[in-house]
Protein backbone atom coordinates (compact mmCIF):
# COMPACT_ATOMS: atom_id res chain seq x y z
CA UNK A 1 0.00 0.00 0.00
CA UNK A 2 3.12 2.26 1.12
CA UNK A 3 4.71 1.59 -2.38
CA UNK A 4 1.46 2.71 -4.24
CA UNK A 5 1.13 5.86 -2.33
CA UNK A 6 4.18 6.51 -3.57
CA UNK A 7 3.98 5.99 -6.59
CA UNK A 8 0.95 8.16 -6.74
CA UNK A 9 3.43 10.93 -5.44
CA UNK A 10 5.78 10.46 -7.99
CA UNK A 11 3.32 12.40 -10.44
CA UNK A 12 2.96 11.51 -13.83
CA UNK A 13 -0.63 12.93 -14.50
CA UNK A 14 -1.81 10.01 -12.14
CA UNK A 15 -4.91 10.62 -9.53
CA UNK A 16 -6.86 9.01 -7.35
CA UNK A 17 -10.39 10.29 -6.99
CA UNK A 18 -12.07 10.07 -3.62
CA UNK A 19 -16.37 9.95 -3.76
CA UNK A 20 -17.33 13.36 -2.55
CA UNK A 21 -18.75 13.18 0.95
CA UNK A 22 -22.10 14.27 0.26
CA UNK A 23 -21.94 10.74 -2.02
CA UNK A 24 -22.22 9.10 1.68
CA UNK A 25 -24.34 11.67 3.72
CA UNK A 26 -27.02 12.67 1.06
CA UNK A 27 -28.87 10.61 -1.33
CA UNK A 28 -31.33 12.06 -4.51
CA UNK A 29 -34.86 11.92 -2.90
CA UNK A 30 -37.20 9.92 -4.75
CA UNK A 31 -40.10 11.74 -3.77
CA UNK A 32 -40.99 14.44 -0.98
CA UNK A 33 -37.55 16.52 -1.83
CA UNK A 34 -36.93 19.18 0.91
CA UNK A 35 -40.02 17.93 2.95
CA UNK A 36 -40.01 16.49 6.07
CA UNK A 37 -41.04 13.44 4.75
CA UNK A 38 -38.23 13.21 2.01
CA UNK A 39 -38.02 9.56 1.29
CA UNK A 40 -34.63 8.57 -0.32
CA UNK A 41 -32.09 5.27 -0.39
CA UNK A 42 -31.65 5.51 3.70
CA UNK A 43 -35.51 5.63 4.25
CA UNK A 44 -35.34 2.74 1.26
CA UNK A 45 -33.36 0.74 3.19
CA UNK A 46 -35.66 1.37 6.49
CA UNK A 47 -38.89 0.26 4.83
CA UNK A 48 -37.23 -2.22 3.40
CA UNK A 49 -36.06 -3.59 7.09
CA UNK A 50 -39.58 -3.72 7.90
CA UNK A 51 -40.37 -5.68 5.33
CA UNK A 52 -37.83 -8.50 5.12
CA UNK A 53 -38.84 -9.42 8.95
CA UNK A 54 -42.72 -9.38 8.20
CA UNK A 55 -42.71 -11.43 5.50
CA UNK A 56 -40.25 -13.74 6.82
CA UNK A 57 -42.42 -14.19 9.70
CA UNK A 58 -45.50 -14.18 7.81
CA UNK A 59 -44.17 -17.10 6.00
CA UNK A 60 -42.86 -18.80 8.56
CA UNK A 61 -45.61 -19.13 10.88
CA UNK A 62 -47.74 -19.84 7.99
CA UNK A 63 -45.91 -23.10 8.18
CA UNK A 64 -47.60 -26.11 10.63
CA UNK A 65 -45.96 -26.08 13.73
CA UNK A 66 -46.34 -29.75 14.38
CA UNK A 67 -43.98 -30.44 11.45
CA UNK A 68 -42.13 -26.86 10.66
CA UNK A 69 -40.49 -25.67 7.79
CA UNK A 70 -36.83 -24.71 7.10
CA UNK A 71 -37.94 -21.09 7.09
CA UNK A 72 -40.05 -21.46 10.15
CA UNK A 73 -36.85 -23.33 12.26
CA UNK A 74 -34.11 -20.79 11.12
CA UNK A 75 -37.15 -17.76 12.15
CA UNK A 76 -37.16 -19.98 15.28
CA UNK A 77 -33.80 -19.92 15.88
CA UNK A 78 -33.31 -16.25 15.55
CA UNK A 79 -36.27 -16.03 18.02
CA UNK A 80 -34.46 -18.35 20.25
CA UNK A 81 -31.54 -16.85 20.25
CA UNK A 82 -32.40 -13.49 21.00
CA UNK A 83 -34.61 -14.52 24.26
CA UNK A 84 -31.60 -16.82 25.35
CA UNK A 85 -28.74 -14.97 24.22
CA UNK A 86 -29.86 -11.25 24.48
CA UNK A 87 -32.88 -10.98 26.75
CA UNK A 88 -32.47 -13.48 29.57
CA UNK A 89 -28.67 -12.64 30.00
CA UNK A 90 -29.34 -8.81 29.61
CA UNK A 91 -32.91 -8.51 31.44
CA UNK A 92 -33.01 -11.59 33.52
CA UNK A 93 -36.13 -12.50 35.20
CA UNK A 94 -39.03 -10.92 33.60
CA UNK A 95 -37.36 -10.61 30.10
CA UNK A 96 -40.42 -11.83 28.50
CA UNK A 97 -42.19 -8.45 27.41
CA UNK A 98 -39.19 -6.62 25.91
CA UNK A 99 -38.68 -9.77 23.65
CA UNK A 100 -40.39 -8.68 20.51
CA UNK A 101 -38.52 -4.72 20.93
CA UNK A 102 -35.53 -6.47 21.02
CA UNK A 103 -36.29 -8.84 18.15
CA UNK A 104 -37.18 -5.72 16.30
CA UNK A 105 -33.97 -3.80 17.63
CA UNK A 106 -31.86 -6.95 16.53
CA UNK A 107 -33.55 -7.02 12.93
CA UNK A 108 -34.02 -3.67 11.83
CA UNK A 109 -30.44 -2.70 12.85
CA UNK A 110 -28.75 -6.04 11.13
CA UNK A 111 -30.91 -5.86 8.35
CA UNK A 112 -30.04 -1.97 8.15
CA UNK A 113 -26.35 -2.86 8.41
CA UNK A 114 -26.21 -5.71 5.69
CA UNK A 115 -26.87 -3.09 2.80
CA UNK A 116 -23.50 -2.60 3.00
CA UNK A 117 -22.81 -5.62 1.09
CA UNK A 118 -25.85 -5.76 -1.77
CA UNK A 119 -25.59 -4.30 -4.88
CA UNK A 120 -27.34 -0.80 -5.80
CA UNK A 121 -27.09 -0.14 -1.94
CA UNK A 122 -23.51 -0.57 -0.61
CA UNK A 123 -24.13 1.51 2.24
CA UNK A 124 -25.20 0.69 5.68
CA UNK A 125 -28.76 2.34 7.16
CA UNK A 126 -27.14 2.57 10.09
CA UNK A 127 -23.92 5.09 9.02
CA UNK A 128 -26.72 7.56 9.08
CA UNK A 129 -26.97 9.18 12.75
CA UNK A 130 -30.43 9.47 12.45
CA UNK A 131 -31.48 5.49 12.71
CA UNK A 132 -29.47 4.69 15.79
CA UNK A 133 -30.42 7.81 17.44
CA UNK A 134 -34.27 6.68 16.72
CA UNK A 135 -33.48 3.63 18.17
CA UNK A 136 -31.49 4.74 21.31
CA UNK A 137 -33.70 7.42 22.23
CA UNK A 138 -36.34 5.39 22.09
CA UNK A 139 -34.23 2.58 24.46
CA UNK A 140 -33.02 5.46 27.07
CA UNK A 141 -36.90 6.59 27.06
CA UNK A 142 -38.29 2.68 27.94
CA UNK A 143 -35.68 1.78 30.72
CA UNK A 144 -36.33 5.31 32.53
CA UNK A 145 -40.52 4.28 32.13
CA UNK A 146 -39.20 0.92 33.61
CA UNK A 147 -37.15 2.15 35.64
CA UNK A 148 -39.59 4.64 37.48
CA UNK A 149 -42.62 1.94 36.91
CA UNK A 150 -40.49 -0.97 38.47
CA UNK A 151 -38.83 0.69 41.16
CA UNK A 152 -40.50 4.28 42.04
CA UNK A 153 -38.67 6.93 42.81
CA UNK A 154 -36.23 4.94 44.41
CA UNK A 155 -34.82 4.49 41.22
CA UNK A 156 -33.61 8.23 40.61
CA UNK A 157 -32.37 7.89 44.05
CA UNK A 158 -30.10 5.09 43.61
CA UNK A 159 -28.48 6.73 40.71
CA UNK A 160 -27.83 10.49 42.24
CA UNK A 161 -27.66 9.42 45.84
CA UNK A 162 -25.48 5.84 45.17
CA UNK A 163 -25.78 3.56 48.90
CA UNK A 164 -23.46 1.46 48.27
CA UNK A 165 -20.95 4.37 47.69
CA UNK A 166 -19.14 6.17 50.85
CA UNK A 167 -21.17 9.20 52.23
CA UNK A 168 -18.42 11.96 51.07
CA UNK A 169 -18.29 10.42 47.77
CA UNK A 170 -21.96 10.12 47.05
CA UNK A 171 -22.46 13.77 45.45
CA UNK A 172 -19.76 13.31 42.86
CA UNK A 173 -20.66 9.69 41.97
CA UNK A 174 -24.07 10.45 41.97
CA UNK A 175 -23.54 13.28 39.68
CA UNK A 176 -21.45 10.96 37.29
CA UNK A 177 -23.80 8.46 37.85
CA UNK A 178 -27.33 11.00 36.35
CA UNK A 179 -25.24 12.36 33.83
CA UNK A 180 -23.77 9.00 32.30
CA UNK A 181 -27.48 7.20 33.14
CA UNK A 182 -29.62 10.01 32.14
CA UNK A 183 -27.31 11.96 29.37
CA UNK A 184 -24.75 10.24 27.80
CA UNK A 185 -25.54 7.17 27.74
CA UNK A 186 -28.26 7.83 24.69
CA UNK A 187 -25.50 8.81 22.71
CA UNK A 188 -23.03 6.30 23.15
CA UNK A 189 -25.24 3.69 22.77
CA UNK A 190 -26.07 5.75 19.39
CA UNK A 191 -22.27 6.88 18.19
CA UNK A 192 -21.10 2.73 18.84
CA UNK A 193 -23.28 1.80 16.28
CA UNK A 194 -23.05 4.53 14.08
CA UNK A 195 -19.30 5.17 13.84
CA UNK A 196 -18.83 1.76 13.14
CA UNK A 197 -20.91 1.04 10.43
CA UNK A 198 -19.30 4.62 9.04
CA UNK A 199 -16.03 3.58 9.45
CA UNK A 200 -16.39 0.19 7.83
CA UNK A 201 -18.40 2.03 5.33
CA UNK A 202 -15.36 4.68 4.32
CA UNK A 203 -12.96 1.45 4.77
CA UNK A 204 -14.73 0.23 1.88
CA UNK A 205 -14.52 2.79 -0.49
CA UNK A 206 -11.26 3.26 0.36
CA UNK A 207 -10.31 0.36 -1.18
CA UNK A 208 -12.19 0.30 -3.97
CA UNK A 209 -10.86 4.07 -5.12
CA UNK A 210 -7.81 2.25 -4.43
CA UNK A 211 -8.88 -0.58 -6.74
CA UNK A 212 -10.21 1.77 -9.54
CA UNK A 213 -7.09 4.16 -9.30
CA UNK A 214 -4.67 0.76 -9.59
CA UNK A 215 -6.48 -0.78 -12.60
CA UNK A 216 -6.45 3.04 -14.33
CA UNK A 217 -2.61 3.00 -14.07
CA UNK A 218 -1.22 -0.23 -14.49
CA UNK A 219 -0.65 0.02 -18.17
CA UNK A 220 0.20 3.86 -18.21
CA UNK A 221 3.08 3.52 -15.27
CA UNK A 222 6.88 2.44 -15.47
CA UNK A 223 5.75 0.78 -12.17
CA UNK A 224 3.21 -1.68 -13.40
CA UNK A 225 4.51 -4.69 -11.17
CA UNK A 226 4.51 -2.71 -8.10
CA UNK A 227 0.92 -1.20 -9.14
CA UNK A 228 -0.53 -4.75 -9.88
CA UNK A 229 0.77 -5.75 -6.81
CA UNK A 230 -1.17 -2.74 -5.12
CA UNK A 231 -4.28 -3.83 -7.47
CA UNK A 232 -4.23 -7.40 -5.69
CA UNK A 233 -3.92 -5.92 -2.80
CA UNK A 234 -6.81 -3.56 -2.58
CA UNK A 235 -8.69 -6.35 -4.12
CA UNK A 236 -8.37 -8.72 -1.56
CA UNK A 237 -8.64 -6.04 0.93
CA UNK A 238 -11.88 -4.85 -0.29
CA UNK A 239 -13.05 -8.67 -0.17
CA UNK A 240 -11.90 -9.43 2.88
CA UNK A 241 -13.14 -6.22 4.87
CA UNK A 242 -16.30 -6.83 2.70
CA UNK A 243 -17.11 -10.21 4.57
CA UNK A 244 -15.71 -8.79 7.79
CA UNK A 245 -17.95 -5.95 7.57
CA UNK A 246 -20.99 -8.46 6.97
CA UNK A 247 -19.72 -9.74 10.93
CA UNK A 248 -19.20 -6.21 11.72
CA UNK A 249 -22.83 -5.54 10.71
CA UNK A 250 -24.15 -8.93 12.45
CA UNK A 251 -22.28 -8.03 15.99
CA UNK A 252 -23.55 -4.57 16.08
CA UNK A 253 -27.09 -5.62 16.03
CA UNK A 254 -26.10 -8.04 18.86
CA UNK A 255 -23.88 -5.23 20.77
CA UNK A 256 -26.92 -2.54 20.27
CA UNK A 257 -29.57 -5.19 21.55
CA UNK A 258 -27.65 -6.63 24.34
CA UNK A 259 -27.01 -3.27 25.57
CA UNK A 260 -30.48 -2.32 25.58
CA UNK A 261 -31.60 -5.23 27.36
CA UNK A 262 -29.13 -4.67 30.31
CA UNK A 263 -29.98 -0.93 30.58
CA UNK A 264 -33.88 -1.96 30.54
CA UNK A 265 -32.24 -5.09 33.30
CA UNK A 266 -30.47 -2.04 35.25
CA UNK A 267 -34.02 -0.60 35.72
CA UNK A 268 -36.08 -3.62 36.01
CA UNK A 269 -34.24 -5.20 39.02
CA UNK A 270 -33.18 -2.84 41.78
CA UNK A 271 -29.02 -2.88 42.20
CA UNK A 272 -28.75 -5.25 45.03
CA UNK B 1 -17.08 16.86 -6.85
CA UNK B 2 -14.03 14.81 -7.70
CA UNK B 3 -10.33 15.65 -5.96
CA UNK B 4 -7.71 14.93 -8.68
CA UNK B 5 -4.51 14.73 -6.51
CA UNK B 6 -0.69 14.15 -7.40
CA UNK B 7 1.01 13.27 -4.68
CA UNK B 8 0.22 11.90 -0.92
CA UNK B 9 0.09 15.66 0.05
CA UNK B 10 -2.57 16.06 -2.25
CA UNK B 11 -4.24 13.32 -0.14
CA UNK B 12 -3.97 15.38 2.47
CA UNK B 13 -5.36 18.44 0.54
CA UNK B 14 -8.42 16.12 -0.06
CA UNK B 15 -8.66 15.35 3.70
CA UNK B 16 -8.83 19.24 4.58
CA UNK B 17 -11.14 20.17 1.18
CA UNK B 18 -13.16 17.69 3.25
CA UNK B 19 -13.35 18.89 6.48
CA UNK B 20 -14.64 22.32 4.59
CA UNK B 21 -17.20 20.57 3.20
CA UNK B 22 -18.51 19.68 6.51
CA UNK B 23 -19.39 22.86 7.65
CA UNK B 24 -22.16 22.84 5.51
CA UNK B 25 -22.45 19.14 5.23
CA UNK B 26 -22.16 17.45 8.71
CA UNK B 27 -21.83 13.67 8.46
CA UNK B 28 -22.65 12.99 11.77
CA UNK B 29 -26.11 15.28 12.65
CA UNK B 30 -28.90 13.34 11.87
CA UNK B 31 -31.38 14.73 9.20
CA UNK B 32 -35.00 15.54 10.02
CA UNK B 33 -36.64 13.29 7.64
CA UNK B 34 -34.23 10.63 8.37
CA UNK B 35 -35.32 10.65 11.69
CA UNK B 36 -38.73 10.96 10.86
CA UNK B 37 -38.94 7.73 8.61
CA UNK B 38 -36.67 5.58 10.97
CA UNK B 39 -38.95 6.27 13.47
CA UNK B 40 -42.34 5.15 11.16
CA UNK B 41 -40.36 2.30 10.36
CA UNK B 42 -39.08 1.17 13.57
CA UNK B 43 -42.23 1.79 15.27
CA UNK B 44 -43.80 -0.09 12.58
CA UNK B 45 -41.75 -2.84 13.05
CA UNK B 46 -42.39 -2.41 16.78
CA UNK B 47 -45.97 -3.05 16.68
CA UNK B 48 -45.86 -5.85 13.59
CA UNK B 49 -43.81 -7.96 15.94
CA UNK B 50 -45.82 -6.90 19.41
CA UNK B 51 -48.58 -7.95 17.76
CA UNK B 52 -48.82 -9.80 14.76
CA UNK B 53 -45.33 -11.62 14.46
CA UNK B 54 -44.05 -12.99 17.18
CA UNK B 55 -46.90 -14.23 19.05
CA UNK B 56 -47.90 -17.09 16.62
CA UNK B 57 -44.40 -18.00 15.99
CA UNK B 58 -43.51 -18.37 19.97
CA UNK B 59 -47.00 -19.83 20.66
CA UNK B 60 -46.06 -22.65 17.67
CA UNK B 61 -42.95 -23.53 19.65
CA UNK B 62 -44.54 -23.48 23.23
CA UNK B 63 -47.30 -25.68 22.07
CA UNK B 64 -44.94 -27.88 19.73
CA UNK B 65 -42.57 -28.34 23.30
CA UNK B 66 -45.81 -29.13 24.89
CA UNK B 67 -46.82 -31.54 22.48
CA UNK B 68 -43.68 -33.33 22.35
CA UNK B 69 -43.18 -33.26 26.54
CA UNK B 70 -46.43 -34.93 26.76
CA UNK B 71 -45.25 -37.59 24.28
CA UNK B 72 -42.60 -38.28 26.15
CA UNK B 73 -45.21 -38.39 28.99
CA UNK B 74 -47.18 -40.61 27.17
CA UNK B 75 -44.26 -43.15 26.11
CA UNK B 76 -43.48 -43.09 29.62
CA UNK B 77 -46.74 -44.21 30.00
CA UNK B 78 -47.11 -46.75 28.15
CA UNK B 79 -43.65 -48.17 29.25
CA UNK B 80 -44.93 -48.60 32.74
CA UNK B 81 -47.94 -50.27 31.36
CA UNK B 82 -46.04 -52.60 29.29
CA UNK B 83 -43.99 -53.38 32.19
CA UNK B 84 -46.89 -53.91 33.94
CA UNK B 85 -48.58 -56.02 31.39
CA UNK B 86 -45.36 -57.96 30.69
CA UNK B 87 -44.65 -58.84 34.95
CA UNK B 88 -48.79 -60.25 34.38
CA UNK B 89 -47.66 -62.50 31.76
CA UNK B 90 -44.36 -63.59 33.40
CA UNK B 91 -46.38 -64.86 36.49
CA UNK B 92 -49.24 -66.37 34.37
CA UNK B 93 -46.53 -68.62 32.41
CA UNK B 94 -44.71 -69.56 35.69
CA UNK B 95 -48.82 -70.61 36.94
CA UNK B 96 -48.85 -72.53 33.80
CA UNK B 97 -45.00 -73.60 33.83
CA UNK B 98 -46.49 -75.31 37.74
CA UNK B 99 -49.54 -76.33 36.32
CA UNK B 100 -47.68 -78.14 33.71
CA UNK B 101 -45.31 -79.64 35.41
CA UNK B 102 -47.78 -81.04 38.23
CA UNK B 103 -50.15 -82.72 35.58
CA UNK B 104 -46.87 -84.26 33.84
CA UNK B 105 -45.82 -85.85 37.01
CA UNK B 106 -49.31 -87.08 37.52
CA UNK B 107 -49.45 -88.35 34.12
CA UNK B 108 -46.27 -89.37 35.03
CA UNK B 109 -47.27 -91.48 38.17
CA UNK B 110 -49.97 -92.58 36.51
CA UNK B 111 -48.47 -94.23 33.39
CA UNK B 112 -45.69 -95.82 35.90
CA UNK B 113 -49.06 -97.35 37.96
CA UNK B 114 -50.53 -98.17 34.98
CA UNK B 115 -47.78 -99.94 33.01
CA UNK B 116 -46.68 -101.97 36.84
CA UNK B 117 -50.45 -103.14 36.66
CA UNK B 118 -50.09 -104.18 33.13
CA UNK B 119 -46.31 -105.43 33.47
CA UNK B 120 -47.78 -107.09 37.41
CA UNK B 121 -50.80 -108.82 34.39
CA UNK B 122 -48.36 -109.98 32.26
CA UNK B 123 -45.91 -111.94 34.68
CA UNK B 124 -49.27 -113.14 35.99
CA UNK B 125 -50.09 -114.72 32.95
CA UNK B 126 -46.86 -116.14 31.67
CA UNK B 127 -46.31 -117.40 35.67
CA UNK B 128 -49.86 -119.34 35.04
CA UNK B 129 -48.73 -120.33 31.71
CA UNK B 130 -45.53 -121.72 32.81
CA UNK B 131 -47.52 -123.67 35.71
CA UNK B 132 -49.84 -124.68 33.25
CA UNK B 133 -47.57 -126.11 30.52
CA UNK B 134 -44.85 -127.64 33.31
CA UNK B 135 -48.60 -129.85 34.85
CA UNK B 136 -48.87 -130.79 31.04
CA UNK B 137 -45.06 -131.17 30.83
CA UNK B 138 -45.43 -133.40 34.46
CA UNK B 139 -48.46 -135.71 33.21
CA UNK B 140 -46.83 -136.46 29.97
CA UNK B 141 -44.01 -137.80 31.82
CA UNK B 142 -45.80 -139.31 34.39
CA UNK B 143 -47.88 -141.17 31.22
CA UNK B 144 -44.38 -141.72 29.62
CA UNK B 145 -43.12 -143.22 32.74
CA UNK B 146 -45.75 -145.48 33.75
CA UNK B 147 -45.73 -146.49 30.15
CA UNK B 148 -42.19 -147.40 30.04
CA UNK B 149 -42.37 -148.81 33.31
CA UNK B 150 -44.93 -151.51 32.17
CA UNK B 151 -42.89 -152.13 28.68
CA UNK B 152 -39.61 -152.56 31.19
CA UNK B 153 -41.43 -155.06 33.73
CA UNK B 154 -42.22 -157.08 30.86
CA UNK B 155 -39.06 -157.11 29.22
CA UNK B 156 -37.29 -157.57 32.45
CA UNK B 157 -39.23 -160.51 33.43
CA UNK B 158 -38.98 -162.10 29.55
CA UNK B 159 -35.12 -162.16 30.20
CA UNK B 160 -35.63 -163.49 33.80
CA UNK B 161 -37.45 -166.36 32.42
CA UNK B 162 -34.69 -166.85 29.44
CA UNK B 163 -32.07 -166.86 31.97
CA UNK B 164 -33.43 -168.51 34.73
CA UNK B 165 -34.75 -171.14 32.16
CA UNK B 166 -37.97 -170.94 34.56
CA UNK B 167 -41.28 -169.18 34.23
CA UNK B 168 -40.65 -165.58 36.42
CA UNK B 169 -43.94 -164.07 37.67
CA UNK B 170 -44.70 -160.55 37.06
CA UNK B 171 -46.86 -159.50 39.58
CA UNK B 172 -44.77 -161.52 42.55
CA UNK B 173 -41.48 -159.35 41.20
CA UNK B 174 -43.65 -155.77 40.33
CA UNK B 175 -42.42 -154.25 43.64
CA UNK B 176 -39.10 -155.33 43.11
CA UNK B 177 -38.67 -154.00 39.51
CA UNK B 178 -40.21 -151.12 40.34
CA UNK B 179 -38.17 -150.58 43.29
CA UNK B 180 -35.14 -150.61 40.73
CA UNK B 181 -36.78 -148.38 38.26
CA UNK B 182 -37.46 -145.70 41.13
CA UNK B 183 -33.74 -146.18 42.48
CA UNK B 184 -32.49 -145.73 38.85
CA UNK B 185 -34.78 -142.39 38.39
Amino acid sequence: MTNVLAIFAEGEGSAVEFPPIENVVEWPAFFGGDTFYEFNKIALMGLIAVVVPTVLFLVARASSSTAPSKLRVFVESIVKFIEEQIAKPGIGHGFEPYVPLLTSLFLFIAIGNLFEVIPFFQMPMNARMANPLVLALVVWAIFIYVGFKNQGFRYFKDIVWPGHVPPALRPLVGFIEFFSVFIVRPFSHAIRLFANMLAGHMLLITFSVLIIATLGQIAASASGVVLALGFVGSLVGLIGFTAFEVGVGIIQAFVFSILAAVYIGSSLHPAH
Amino acid sequence: MTLPITSLTGMLALSEEASETQETINPVLPVGFEIFWSAVFFFTLLALMRYVLLPPIQQGREERAARLSAGRDSVSDSDSELAQILAAHKEQIAVAEAEGAAIIDAARAEADGQRAQAVGAVEEEITKLRSNAQAEIDVARSTALAGAKGSVSQLAVGAATKVLGRSVDLASNQSVIDSYLNSGS
